[in-house]
């Protein structure tokens, strides 16, 4: 005599079975005592299974989960406000030069430079030759590199400008990004 | 009233540090129970929970209800713990699965636990014993069912494992526990013969 197979047994136990197949199981159960002992044990098995008693965490779990939680909360606070300083003080540069340039241009133009930012651009060369004529005096520099500084393309000094700006900007993200980690 | 996991985790959204401290009060003892029967090291377990917890904090943001948070808290559970398991580079993964594959034998009719232990006060113990003995695939959907009576489809979402696979780990994980109880007792787990063996009258019925 075939008996119910061990995954009958189980689905029917977990109630998984459909009805006309249990109620052949159920038929078989009821006449074969190999099976009824099987599927009653293997029932008061899993019961003793359920009754198991959970593991608890030790009672300062939750406190330190919170502290943890409220440490990285602060940590992530200081990296939000880099973040906004990485970002914001490059822009401020770049806003505070353009801002400038535009007042100095509007307020007072310079006579033969017709773009908008060339009265501006006009000061950034006075800015760099009197830095040049003062590194000059330092360090016993000639004449003539002055007057070449004072030929220096509008375009050259702002693509000085940009460059320096992307210098810093770089810089700021480079740092950020190993604060991060 | 106590509040429900949802509108705690609202509330934690909302920046409610304290209704997170609810919600670990709530889940952490389950979590530890899986973790333990995981990972078979309290100490361990312990790190992965409270581990657990940090990570499910910091993506509560992407919880999208669809589930409930209980499913979705257990599934990072249940990946801390298989992580840990993999860096301990336990290969009772591997080993387990060739035993599996050659085939568990089904119980036969004298492996019917003796009826003076089903009715002491033992059981508890043998079935501790061999809780402790389940390797950790099958601890974890033992936990599961049993202990945390979820049902096959919240198990596929928990541990992220296909239906097929966790009915198979389960029938396997119960005929371990079984087999690990008479072996314990003394008794030979069972005789060999195959799994699907049906019964004639059962043999061609419809499921």
């Amino acid at each position: 005599m075939n008996h119910v197979s061990w995954n009958d047994l189980l689905e029917l136990l977990d109630d998984r079975v459909a009805p006309e197949r249990r109620s052949v199981i159920e038929g078989h159960l009821a006449e074969c005592d190999r099976c009824r002992r099987l599927a009653e044990s293997q029932r008061l098995l899993e019961r003793g299974v359920r009754a198991l008693p959970g593991v608890e965490p030790s009672g300062e779990l939750t406190g330190r989960v919170l502290r943890m939680l409220r440490s990285s909360g602060r940590e992530r606070t200081s990296l939000r406000l880099l973040a906004i300083l990485g970002a914001g003080i490059p822009l401020a540069i770049v806003g505070a030069l353009l801002a400038y340039a535009i007042v100095v241009s509007v307020a007072s133009p310079v006579e033969g430079e017709s773009d908008l930012f060339g009265g501006a651009f006009g000061d950034f060369r006075g800015i760099l030759e009197n830095i040049h004529s003062s590194l000059a005096s330092i360090f016993g520099t000639t004449g003539d590199s002055i007057a070449r500084v004072a030929q220096v393309d509008v375009l050259a000094i702002a693509a000085l400008t940009v460059a320096s700006v992307l210098v810093l900007v770089l810089a700021d993200r480079f740092v950020l990004h190993r604060l991060r980690r | 009233m106590p509040e429900s996991d949802r509108d705690l985790v609202k509330l934690v959204t909302r920046g409610d540090l304290q209704s997170f401290g609810v919600l670990v009060d709530r889940h952490k003892g389950r979590a530890m129970t899986l973790a333990v029967r995981m990972l078979k090291n309290r100490q361990e377990a312990e790190e992965a929970v409270q581990d657990a917890f940090v990570r499910a904090y910091h993506s509560l943001s992407a919880f999208e209800g669809r589930s409930s948070f209980s499913t979705w808290f257990y599934r990072i559970v249940y990946n801390v713990c298989s992580t840990a398991l993999r860096k301990r580079r336990l290969d009772e993964h591997s080993s387990i699965e060739a035993r599996a594959e050659s085939g568990l034998p089904e119980p036969e009719a004298q492996d019917a636990l003796p009826d003076a232990l089903v009715e002491s006060n033992e059981l508890g113990t043998f079935i501790t014993k061999a809780m402790e003995a389940l390797p950790p695939i099958y601890a974890a959907v033992v936990s599961l069912f049993f202990l945390q009576e979820r049902s096959y489809e919240e198990i596929v979402e928990i541990t992220g494992l296909p239906l097929a696979t966790v009915k198979i780990r389960l029938f396997r994980a119960r005929t371990m526990l079984r087999g690990e109880i008479l072996k314990q007792l003394g008794t030979t787990a069972s005789s060999p013969g195959p799994i699907t063996t049906k019964s004639a009258a059962i043999q061609g019925t419809a499921r």
